[in-house]
């Protein structure tokens, strides 16, 4: 991201180009940058390393020597992780410790969210593992077997080709998240692999505010339940991605589930950090590496949950910037009309005094307000954020512009 | 007043404006959200005279005045 007298330059459409966005100022204004701090790429060199340097385990070939039926959890489109140059790698281990590719089945760990089609399986996976591997979606509601451990006061069910499998392997990124400190781990059990109603469960706890502070993993319950649930069920290893600013793998920790998870997590709260901002006139929160859809595009916040309301002064300006080139997504539990948990939008208590505004070119207005607070205001056009804080803050304002807002933390 | 007046008068008048009755689950009411949450414990804390453990903070316990009343109860009872 950079911040010129000419404009502002964004992150944009994650799985969909990738590109930078090129937008334009008003007069007046006075734009300061707030990148993470970041890291560069690995080699390839080093991704193999640290497969085959794992943390916390034996190495891979003497896990998976005598198992026959191996499962690999990925996560969607929804998350950055770039799952395919990790998965190639993997494969190309399992290969050489003599796993036949009939013996593995891919697993995308949605949740609630919609099963993946070929065309976003392709882009997430590659063609060739699509093509030559058995990949299957998740479904919160069907396949599914008792895992023999509570959530609550009920019993979790899981992904039941999951439960069968004799080896069981997750692949994730570790990125901050608003209960669970970091994603990834032991959380794509827990809701990704798991039934409608414990995943209706950790949702509930965190609309209610029983959730732990994002970007840290120190006395966090809900990271300790998901990681008690998954140490029951068993798995047998852990990848784990760190992915900077451009979603290049810049951290890789492979091994045992909550070791080499901590790890990332550690790395991750280096990279992601982000410089502490109070009393803006205006804030610009963009969603990528998150920007996929309008239900994901609440993550925006995520930096704005670390710092507090002070980030932004009273009757200043926040505006949410995302993509959405898939449009308005689904949710299972958060779908207009038929999501469990769906409720009529209502004003967010941490956003009050601000003038609130979303650049969503992805969605209608339409599906905008199925979504968000009819106080709210909707752009389908950057010039219509830049005519709104220009009649809101006439005499010019400070603008801080967070390019990754859905994964920079201040903690 | 009941138990069950007690948890609905920190909730009002919301409940009566939303016409929410003792089995609805106040978290899709639009009721509670975190910040309500974190009042309610204080609340609950204050006039049951009761502890309200980490581990007891979970939706099953406070997404109804029927769940809370629930929960009140057998706190007090334990």
């Amino acid at each position: 991201m950079s911040a010129e007298n000419d404009g502002i330059m964004l992150p944009w459409a994650a799985w969909n180009g990738d590109r930078e966005l090129h937008l334009s100022i008003g007069p007046g204004w006075q734009v300061k940058p707030f990148p993470m701090a970041d890291a560069i790429a690995l080699t390839d060199d080093e991704v193999v390393a640290a497969i085959e340097e794992p943390v916390g385990t034996k190495n891979l070939a003497g896990l998976v020597a005598d198992k026959t039926r191996i499962v690999i959890a990925v996560d969607d489109l929804s998350r950055p992780t770039p799952t395919q140059l990790l998965l190639e790698v993997l494969l190309t281990e399992l290969d050489y410790a003599g796993v036949p590719a009939d013996a593995i089945t891919v697993i995308v760990s949605l949740g609630t969210h919609t099963e993946l089609g070929k065309a976003q399986l392709y882009k997430k996976l590659g063609r060739e593992i699509v093509d030559n591997l058995r990949v299957i979606n998740h479904d919160c509601c069907e396949n599914l077997a008792p895992a023999g451990v509570m959530v609550g006061k009920m019993e979790v069910l899981l992904n039941k080709e999951f439960l069968e499998a004799d080896f069981r392997i997750l692949i994730g990124s570790v990125v901050p998240h608003h209960f669970a400190g970091f994603s990834g781990g032991a959380k794509m059990v827990l809701p990704g692999l798991s039934n409608l109603d414990s995943i209706v469960w950790t949702h509930k706890a965190v609309m209610m505010g029983l959730r732990s502070k994002p970007g840290t993993l120190e006395n966090n319950r809900f990271r300790a339940e998901f990681e008690r649930i998954a140490r029951h069920v068993g798995i047998d290893f852990c990848l784990n991605v760190v992915v900077n600013s451009q979603r290049q793998v810049a951290g890789f920790f492979a091994g045992d589930l909550i070791e080499a998870h901590s790890k990332a997590a550690k790395f991750a709260k280096e990279i992601y950090a982000t410089e502490a901002a109070e009393n803006l006139d205006v804030a610009i929160f963009n969603a990528y590496p998150k920007d996929t859809e309008l239900l994901q595009s609440e993550n925006a916040f995520m930096y704005m949950h670390t710092v507090g309301e002070k980030l932004v002064r009273e009757n200043g300006t926040i505006v949410i910037t995302a993509a959405c080139s898939e449009g308005l997504g689904k949710h299972g539990l958060f779908e207009p009309g038929s999501g469990v948990l769906y409720r009529k939008p209502m004003p967010k208590r941490f956003l009050k005094n601000r003038n609130v505004l979303f650049f969503v070119p992805g969605v209608s207005e339409e599906e905008f307000y199925q979504i968000y607070w009819e106080g709210y205001h909707y752009a389908k056009n950057w010039e219509t954020v830049v005519d709104k804080i220009n009649k809101w803050h006439p005499g010019g304002c400070e603008v801080g512009v967070f390019p990754h807002a859905s994964i920079q933390i201040n903690v | 007043m009941s138990n069950k007046e007690l948890i609905r008068s920190f909730f009002e008048p919301e409940l009566e404006n939303n016409g929410v009755e003792d089995d609805d689950s106040l978290l899709l009411a639009g009721i509670i959200d975190s910040l309500k949450m974190m009042d309610l414990i204080g609340y609950l804390e204050k006039e049951f005279e009761v502890k309200i453990d980490d581990d007891e903070l979970m939706p099953e316990n406070f997404d109804s005045i029927d769940a809370i009343s629930t929960f009140i109860r057998e706190k007090k009872a334990a």
